[in-house]
């Protein structure tokens, strides 16, 4: 990919849902020399700044930047070989995170639906075929399986997000053993604390085992607390929970907060 | 669709269709903005926007300064600075600087598509 251009190599990289970061030297007129250098995750490089020195200091960043969870892009500002200061804009690419739903009852066609339309990669996992279909979920990727068949039908990366809503006691707790052990940084579980804890009791008392931070990124009762009573809003308070834990906001009012946005690290 | 796939998209499509355009990229923001790094918009020729750099303040001002860039040729780096009501008289309130660079999308390639993932195409263009 050496002669492709930064810039195409970043329209490849949106198209096929990879991380990438494209640094761009902000320098006005002159658009022929204008430097530019594309990172890929797996480490390859396009272009270049102009600048030895600088396309260096751009990949460290590039580095660090795709290895956080919910990295920002930022301007930076840079010296040159010579000395010089120079302005490059580090735009990083991330691939829509995606939503997995475990359970296609009534109540889990809003959080579908508004998943998807957060632009979201969803997809709705249960085994009934007469629930799990398309006129119920046009937006979704469908998945029919049962607990048996998870680790084969079901891949969980660090950018998965899940939301529990069998309405099935064993189906939840099936779901719990597969997930909480799996590299998602979320996974939100439907119902009330109690019911929560009778499933956790009988997990254990199967031998089943869960470290700390496997239990720590479990959100139940699931949802911010706005009064959420129909499942459309349920939808809504399970989502907005799921924007807070990504972007690593506390969720409630913005009213009285210092920041709207979280100051960059 | 994300934003960044739909300004990706349609940039694709104007260099499909001939069409000359500019992409106007969020690059740096002080104070409050309702959009942050990164946020795109292209604007072609035909002034079709695609994406958004503000809650609307700054949109059609952009799109101005992407047909001089269309024209041109080069890439502009501007900052608007929201909190001066007089420039805008609007009273719009949004209290933040924000500096957005507009740049012309590279129009032509030669060779066989690149999408093809062939290692030897060349480009006639920046």
């Amino acid at each position: 990919m050496s002669r492709t251009l930064p810039f195409d190599a970043w329209l490849d990289c949106v198209e096929n849902e990879q991380e990438g970061v494209l640094a761009t030297a902000l320098q006005e007129g002159e658009s022929n020399k204008a430097g530019r250098i594309f990172f890929s995750k797996e480490g390859q490089s396009v272009g270049t700044l102009g600048d030895l020195s600088l396309d260096k200091q751009a990949e460290e960043i590039a580095v660090r930047k795709l290895h956080e969870l919910n990295p920002k892009s930022e301007s930076v500002t840079l010296i040159d070989e010579a000395g010089q200061e120079a302005d490059i804009f580090m735009d990083v690419y991330v691939p829509p995170s995606t939503l997995l739903i475990f359970g296609a009852g009534h109540d889990a066609i809003p959080v579908a639906k508004h998943g998807a339309s957060l632009g979201m990669r969803t997809i709705v996992v249960d085994p009934r075929p007469a629930y799990n279909n398309e006129e119920r979920f046009p937006e979704a990727h469908r998945v029919i399986a049962d607990s048996v068949k998870f680790k084969e039908k079901v891949h969980i990366s660090s950018r998965t997000y899940v939301v529990v809503m069998n309405h099935h006691l064993e189906r939840d707790q099936e779901t719990l053993k597969f997930v909480l052990r799996s590299s998602a940084p979320y996974v939100g579980v439907l119902g009330p604390r109690s019911r929560r804890i009778r499933m956790m009791e009988a997990i254990e008392g199967e031998g089943v085992e869960f470290e700390e931070e496997q239990l720590a990124k479990m959100y139940s009762p699931i949802g911010l607390d706005i009064g959420a009573v129909t499942p459309e809003e349920i939808a809504i308070s399970i989502l907005a929970e799921i924007i807070a834990v990504k972007t690593g906001h506390k969720g409630g009012f913005l009213q009285g907060a210092e920041h709207i946005h979280q100051v960059a690290k | 669709m994300t934003e960044q796939a739909l300004v990706a998209k349609a940039v694709e499509q104007a260099r499909e269709e001939g069409r000359k355009a500019a992409l106007a990229t969020v690059v740096r923001v002080r104070g409050s903005a309702y959009r942050r790094e990164g946020a795109k918009m292209l604007i072609d020729e035909n002034e079709v926007l695609t994406g958004m750099i503000s809650g609307g303040c700054l949109e059609r001002d952009v799109a101005e300064v992407a047909k001089q860039v269309m024209e041109s040729g080069t890439p502009v780096l501007k900052t608007y600075a929201m909190d001066e009501d007089v420039v805008w008289g609007l009273g719009l309130g949004c209290p933040g600087t924000v500096d957005i660079y507009i740049e012309p999308v590279p129009g032509k390639y030669l060779g066989k598509d690149r999408r093809r993932g062939d290692a030897n195409v060349s480009h006639i263009t920046f």
